[in-house]
């Protein structure tokens, strides 16, 4: 009897076969999803995603550069943000919200690069280890010039106490990485040298070399804080600027207007890297695309512009007259409602002009528009313009980059002034490839072409996120900006800080002097 | 010793043969004697009960109408026993026909209480272990189980969401364990783990419910065991009897206890004028306004229906159990209801005499229909009842051309009451079946397997008359299958040898549990005659969306436990578990719940024996360690991509979806842990008549599931990790008297009282973290978990009152920047400046209330008076307070929405000692004025049975027949100026207990009801 029932038993536990401890999901994926080539296309998606989020290229990294150069001043719309004004002022501390958006974006977008990097074996799809290699040392080189040198990650195969340990690395080591990412893509030719069909818009082998130049051009000015060798960097700036200017097709477009003309994206020919907006898709929580709203005068019947970053007046004044990029960059009438408001003549400091609208006097100014220059009938205005893609990299700064390394080494040669000639030419509408009213003098000195550069550089290129840079890396941030009144600017301000919670998490983060 | 085995059938030739035996020993002075044995107060007759005649082994047993007839001398001792009764002897003298009345034995001490994997004499207890029997439960008019037991047990708080039929409650033991993860006890059933539904499962089939709180009774369930575990025990067929069928009704009527007072068509319009400061409302146009009454559209009398018909009994070898229960719940809210339609069998049956097989199979459907939500696409949904108490009163219900008003964005909550479709439907149904062996005398071996499937299905429809919410119709549907099985493999070995006494339980156990989800929308239809039946007639392309997913874990268990006791008189019990689950993280995929108890029977001691009015008095100490898993979701331990519509990115004017990190794995990561020690005794005095238990416990959870802010260089920003711990302390206790048990009159009294402290004492890398922001409500974060502090601590400004004037403007040092206008401050909202800087923002919120109750009480009576029997129960809780938010709303004076009529005191020029602000478009910040004590007394049950005679019945083959009638929650005592202080408009979040956003108002009842036992 007793042997039967332990049969039995032991048949009943039999008939219940063990369960499974190691359940796998089944409505996602695991990470064997990155080495499926398909797929990773896929999650390279997610690091340009990041860029686009309304907290970095989507709105707040390029207001950001306006208030804190001598683009623009922040200006209260219909509220005050006090953080703003912190900016706007040089008061901000670590805890600012602006930068703290910027900084774990740039780094999500490092974090998706770095797995697909760990993941990528020889075979897969090049263009996708080009693209991860393109957008991290991109990142990189936003945090480098934002906040100096930072944690550098370049893998995900680490344990998470790596995350709150880490140091901070040099500004040297920052760079080293860009150069070397952007290398490999160009020695590799990791990358296509033209997107087409669906995957317009994505980074391709120009890019590459054009930040390859501006990093290489950044490092070599004197006001980056690149402390190890920098010989060589003016001649590889140059000569990758050059290798854009004559292989990659890409040249000026004949009207400056349509730079961001929508839906001219991907039959422009100036655009090297640009970030796509359809004013539609959201991105965590925001449409991609509106950033050009904080630019619009502040009017509820203008679609919603926010009227908040208003250009300096020194460089609406810096304009010629004639200079088409005056007219096309400045806001000097005023819709309101549907009625179109003109003021007449040129723009004046102490002007008046007829506002249909309670507006604080000291936004009298002009705005600007070169994001948003042809609306078309004021119903139309939100189809239109809504959704504006937004200029990383353009041929202009690939021909003012050329012209800056140029001289740097050779001085103002023939090849250097005609790139800045080619640029005033389109500013003044004339044939881009013959000379034309505006050519740079003959006999003009190094110094003289370097100041002329700069001058050329901030009209081309205002509000583009690139003047603070610029102004740090040529060593005049602080005068320019003394001089532009924000007397609070002092030697710290050419770098944020870290964000506070960065340092909380980590306590192995130093930060920058002065904060 | 005959044994009591005797079938019904086969009474009467054991009776032959007991004769021929019987007759073999011819004494002369015999006769027979026969009589009837009936139970003592009711006087049922009662079959089976042994008749010997004291010191030899004849005897015999009464039949199927407690009739017996036994030869006898004169000077025999007749013994009658029974099991359950109190044993009478009889000397037979000179009678010939008996009655005997046979008492119940009320020694609760020897009753068997279901214990996790197995029973124990109550006496034997060493762990916290407390009961509910049947008899309360099966008298309380109630739809659903919670409700049965709520107040009935210390140490347990349930609270109802709202008053919503088949609404969820919150059964909490012992205070809240968590932070982010499911506070609520493990549900077993008849030793079932996977039948977890309380509210699929019929409470008129529940014979008994054993709630285990502290960890040397909880800890043997393991990883699921640290918020306590409810055991129920349902009906099963008794042995040798005939069938009886028992057929209840009752039906009751429903209405809400409460109305809130609200302004008038004119009262509303004048202070729209005032707050705009304009004329939108012309003086005719105010003196001709009319008043919509929009509770008293959404409001009626509900209507509670339940029938319940159960067959039940048995023979020898074979018992069963079947009952059908059909409920109808019509709320207090136009078409709100909950259907519940359960069958249920239970059988078991003895195969021979080593082998008894049981199954239990339970079927169940349940269909209701929530009115619950008001607005759709917010993040936080607003219910009719906001929607009724701020519709504008100057609205009728409909406009000129015959559709619905609406109010700006939101709907008119009459349309939305009585046309929106939120159906839920749900199949349920489980099969348990258990075959036990005992090849060994003390050996028991069980192997049991269960099933469980569950469907749920969720139809929701916005017709088109509901605008502003759509005028095309827009239809969801979300449905849920659920498939569960378990197995358990259980060896009992019960063993005495001399005084001492141990039970060795050993068990194998393992579970399987997956569940997937589909649903799909549509909107854009020409009609709404299909509501949820034709979404593919919906035409908005860009509305049409489509999810699904699944889940799937699994369970491996292995335990042991030992019961020891010396002499009934010194006990030690040990248990350990081993659970395996796939949630956990590889580097924890096995926990260790071990726990000890120990008890001393002082009662027992010598030394006691003197002390005759205390009948048994034990000390218990018992430690232990239990888990919860419920937070853990099944793959959150692993690696997960998937493509998400957030991280797009625009290639060619179109949108190309990102695949991104789901969560960052942590190899580390596994339940929470809640290590519990509890003191305490059982005190029984005057034999049994007054029996007191008291339970101090304290616990600490640690290995709390929370997010931790990761530094940047990750995909994500935080990743979950059991980092936090809080602990809970506190005291229970509860009596029972006995104050008068005569033939004809019991008095029966149950009191209990608990109390808790709970306390954060960890988080992650933060030191507080705020909850609770309402989309559309701007009364910013209203809840705060801080170090330190209790779960449920509210978070906002300090209310300082009313400025009366202006003249403070010249004088006041403090900034106050949420005024509109500083120097026009007066009849505006006056803040504390908490951190004395000057400046009254977002600095200055502090911890303003707490919903932690200082005690709860349960207060029952029941008395028996011949066929008469009442029941009083009371409820109450003190000491805890709730965050009106609903009255935050219906107290502002923007006059955007109607308001409550208390808003007549507002400030004006000639009333400037008010706490209402002075109408207007002034920013409203939550802030302590809004803190209300929420204290309250329920008479919850007042029921009073009568029990017919008998004799009038039996002619109609009646057995037992009782009518009762019973009034619920007629009398509140609270100071709460809502609905109900029992609120959660949260539903079961810790953070966020006690919130009132306008809930399902509760109710008062009135029931009848009638059982008959055939």
């Amino acid at each position: 009897m007793k042997n039967k029932f332990i049969i039995l038993l032991a048949s009943l536990a039999i008939f219940f076969s063990c369960v499974d401890l190691d359940t796998l999901p089944e409505d996602s994926y695991g990470s064997n999803v990155l080495q499926d080539p398909e797929s990773a296309g896929m999650v390279i998606n997610a690091a340009y995603s990041y860029l686009t989020d309304y907290n970095y290229y989507g709105r707040a990294f390029i207001h950001l550069n306006d208030i804190v150069s001598d683009d623009s001043d922040y200006v209260p719309g219909h509220s005050i943000f006090p953080h703003r004004v912190e900016l706007d002022e040089f008061t901000y501390n670590p805890s600012h919200i602006k930068f703290g958006e910027i900084y774990p974006r740039a780094y999500r977008s490092i974090a998706v690069c770095n797995r697909i990097l760990d993941n990528w074996i020889e075979g897969h799809d090049p263009s996708v280890k080009g693209q991860a290699l393109f957008l991290r040392s991109l990142n990189y080189f936003n945090l480098v010039r934002l906040f100096g040198g930072v944690p550098l990650i370049t893998s995900m195969d680490v344990p998470v106490d790596y995350f709150f340990n880490i140091e901070r690395a040099t500004i040297d080591d920052v760079y080293a990485v860009i150069f070397s990412d952007l290398e490999t893509i160009v020695n590799d030719n990791l990358l296509p040298g033209k997107w087409s069909g669906a995957n317009a818009g994505r980074a391709d082998l120009w890019a590459a070399h054009t930040l390859l130049s501006k990093a290489y051009l950044t490092a070599a000015s004197e006001g980056t804080q690149y402390t190890g060798d920098k010989s060589g960097f003016w001649q590889k700036a140059a000569s990758h600027a050059k290798i854009v200017m004559d292989q990659s097709g890409r040249r000026l477009e004949p009207d400056y207007k349509t730079i961001w003309l929508r839906g001219n994206l991907y039959t422009n020919t100036e655009v090297i890297f640009a970030l796509g907006a359809n004013g539609v898709n959201v991105v965590d929580g925001g449409v991609p695309g509106r950033y050009y709203r904080s630019y619009e005068p502040l009017d509820p019947g203008f679609n919603e512009g926010w009227g908040n970053n208003v250009p300096q007046w020194n460089l609406y004044n810096s304009f010629n007259d004639k200079d088409y990029r005056k007219e096309v960059g400045f806001l000097t009438y005023f819709v309101a409602k549907d009625t179109l408001v003109r003021t007449t003549g040129t723009f004046n400091p102490g002007d008046t002009v007829t506002y249909h609208h309670w507006i604080p006097s000291h936004i009298r100014r002009p705005h600007l528009r070169k994001f948003y220059y042809d609306p078309g009938p004021v119903s139309n205005y939100s189809a239109n313009v809504d959704g504006v893609h937004f200029m990383v990299l353009r041929f202009a700064d690939v021909l003012l980059m050329f012209a800056e390394a140029e001289n740097e080494i050779n001085g103002p040669t023939n090849s250097a002034t005609e790139a800045i000639n080619m640029i005033r030419r389109r500013a003044f509408k004339e044939n881009i490839y013959a000379a034309g009213s505006q050519e740079v003098p003959a006999g003009i000195s190094q110094t003289e072409f370097r100041q002329l550069i700069r001058t050329e550089r901030r009209k081309e290129l205002h509000h583009e996120a690139q003047r603070w840079f610029d102004l740090v890396r040529w060593n005049i941030y602080i005068q320019t900006m003394q001089a532009a009144g924000k007397t609070n600017v002092s030697e710290h301000h050419r770098y944020f800080p870290l964000p506070q919670v960065e340092l909380d998490r980590n306590p192995n983060l130093r930060q920058n002097d002065g904060y | 010793m005959i044994k009591n085995s005797f079938t019904n059938n086969s009474i009467k030739k054991n009776f032959l043969f007991l004769l021929m035996i019987l007759s073999s020993f011819t004494v002369f002075s015999q006769k027979q004697i026969s009589g009837r044995i009936l139970e003592w107060g009711n006087k049922d007759p009662l079959p089976g009960v042994n008749i010997v005649i004291k010191g030899t082994y004849t005897g015999t047993v009464s039949d199927m109408d407690g009739k017996f007839t036994i030869t006898a001398s004169p000077e025999d001792v007749l013994v009658f026993s029974f099991i359950g009764y109190l044993t009478e002897e009889v000397k037979t003298g000179s009678n010939t026909t008996l009655e005997i009345n046979l008492k119940q034995d009320v020694k609760v001490l020897e009753e068997l209480v279901v214990v996790g994997y197995g029973s124990q004499r109550k006496s034997d207890l060493t762990g916290s272990v407390a009961s509910v029997n049947t008899g309360k439960i099966q008298s309380i008019s109630v739809a659903n189980t919670a409700e049965a037991i709520k107040g009935r047990v210390s140490g347990v708080q349930i609270s109802q969401n709202d008053a919503a039929p088949g609404a969820g409650a919150n059964i909490r033991i012992r205070g809240n364990n968590s932070i982010n993860s499911s506070n609520a006890p493990l549900i077993v059933i008849d030793g079932y783990t996977g039948a977890g539904n309380l509210n699929a499962i019929n409470p008129r089939d529940i014979k008994s419910v054993e709630v285990l709180k502290d960890a040397s009774a909880t800890a043997i369930y393991g990883a699921r065991g640290s918020n306590g575990v409810i055991i129920i025990t349902t009906f099963d067929g008794a042995k040798n009897t005939p069938m009886t069928v028992n057929y209840g009704v009752s039906q009751g009527f429903k209405d809400t206890r409460v109305r809130l007072e609200l302004l008038n068509g004119p009262q509303y319009m004048t202070l729209a004028n005032e707050a705009t400061g304009s004329d939108i409302y012309s003086e005719s146009d105010i003196q001709n306004a009319t008043t919509t009454d929009w509770q008293d559209l959404i409001f009626r009398q509900g209507m509670l229906q339940n029938h319940q018909l159960s067959l039940s009994g048995g023979s020898d070898k074979t018992q069963f159990n079947i009952s059908g229960n059909f409920l109808k719940d019509d709320g207090v809210i136009i078409n709100s209801y909950f259907e519940r339609y359960s069958i249920r069998s239970r059988i078991t049956t003895e195969m021979n005499k080593y082998m008894t097989f049981g199954n239990t199979l339970y079927l169940a459907r349940t269909n209701s229909n929530a009115t619950a939500r008001n607005t759709r696409g917010y993040a936080f949904e607003p219910s009719v009842t906001d929607g009724a108490l701020k519709f504008w009163p100057h609205l009728a219900v409909r406009n000129d051309q015959g559709r619905f008003n609406h109010m700006n964005d939101q709907p008119n909550p009459y349309a939305v009451a009585s046309e929106r479709i939120d159906r839920l439907y749900r199949n349920y149904a489980y099969n348990y079946a258990n075959i036990d062996i005992k090849p060994l005398k003390g050996l028991t071996l069980r192997s049991t397997f269960g099933v469980t499937l569950e469907n749920t299905e969720n139809q929701q429809y916005w017709p088109s008359s509901i605008e502003p919410v759509t005028t095309q119709g827009i239809a969801n549907r979300a449905s849920n299958s659920m498939l569960q099985w378990s197995n358990e493999n259980i060896a009992i070995l019960d063993k005495s040898i001399g005084k001492h006494n141990l039970n060795f339980t050993t068990a194998f156990t393992q579970e399987f549990n997956r569940s997937e989800s589909f649903g799909g929308q549509a909107a854009g239809f020409i009609s709404d005659l299909l509501t949820v039946h034709n979404l593919q007639g919906g035409q908005n392309t860009d509305e049409r969306l489509l999810t699904s997913g699944v889940n799937e874990a699994t369970l491996m268990s292995y335990l042991g436990r030992l019961f020891y006791n010396y002499d009934q008189r010194y006990y030690l019990t040990a248990s350990y578990r081993r659970d395996g689950s796939s949630r956990f993280a590889e580097n924890n995929q096995w926990g260790n719940f071990p726990a000890l108890a120990a008890a001393w029977r002082v009662s027992q001691e010598s030394f006691m024996k003197s002390v005759s009015a205390i009948n048994d008095l034990k000390l218990r100490a018992s430690w232990g360690i239990a888990g919860n898993l419920g937070g853990l979701g099944a793959y959150e331990s692993q690696i997960r991509f998937s493509p998400s519509a957030s991280r797009t990115v625009i290639f060619d004017d179109a949108p190309n979806t990102g695949m991104v990190l789901n969560n960052y794995p942590n190899p580390d990561l596994r339940w929470e842990k809640t290590e519990q020690i509890d003191f305490g005794f059982d005190l029984a005095m005057f034999n049994d008549r007054m029996t007191f238990v008291f339970d101090y416990f304290h616990k600490t959870t640690t290995d709390l599931l929370l997010q931790v802010q990761l530094p940047s260089g990750l995909e994500v920003g935080s990743y979950r990790a059991n980092v936090g711990s809080l602990e809970n302390k506190g005291i229970e206790l509860s009596l029972n008297t006995l104050n008068i048990d005569k033939d004809n009159f019991n008095w029966n009294t149950t009191f209990i009282f608990s109390t808790y402290r709970n306390k954060v004492l960890e988080l992650s890398n933060q030191t507080s973290f705020l909850n609770g922001n309402y989309s559309g409500i701007m009364i910013g974060e209203s809840s705060i978990v801080k170090i330190g502090q209790p779960l449920g601590s509210f978070y906002g400004y300090v209310y300082e009152g009313i400025f009366e004037d202006n003249s403070s403007y010249y004088t006041d040092p403090i900034i106050y920047p949420y005024l509109q206008n500083s120097s026009d401050r007066e009849g505006q909202i006056k803040l504390k400046d908490i951190n004395g800087d000057g400046r009254v923002d977002a600095n200055d919120r502090d911890i303003i209330g707490t919903a932690q109750p200082d005690f709860t009480l349960g207060f029952t009576n029941e008395l028996k008076y011949r066929n008469f029997d009442l029941t009083v129960f009371a409820e109450g809780v003190m000491g805890s307070q709730v965050y009106n938010i609903q009255r935050y709303i219906t107290e502002n004076t923007n006059a955007n929405t109607n308001v409550s009529s208390r808003v007549l005191n507002r400030w004006t020029p000639d009333n400037r000692k008010t706490d209402i602000q002075r109408a207007g478009r002034f920013i409203s910040l939550g802030n302590s004025h809004y803190i209300e004590d929420g204290s309250y007394l329920k008479i919850r049950d007042i029921q009073l049975g009568y029990t017919i005679n008998k004799n009038l019945t039996q002619d109609f083959g009646i057995k037992n027949m009782r009518v009762a009638i019973s009034a619920q929650n007629y009398f509140v005592f609270t100071n709460y100026s809502g609905y109900d202080p029992e609120v959660n408009s949260r539903g079961g979040s810790s953070i966020e207990q006690n919130v009132d956003l306008g809930s399902y108002p509760s109710f008062k009842s009135l029931t009848f009801s009638v059982n008959i036992d055939i």
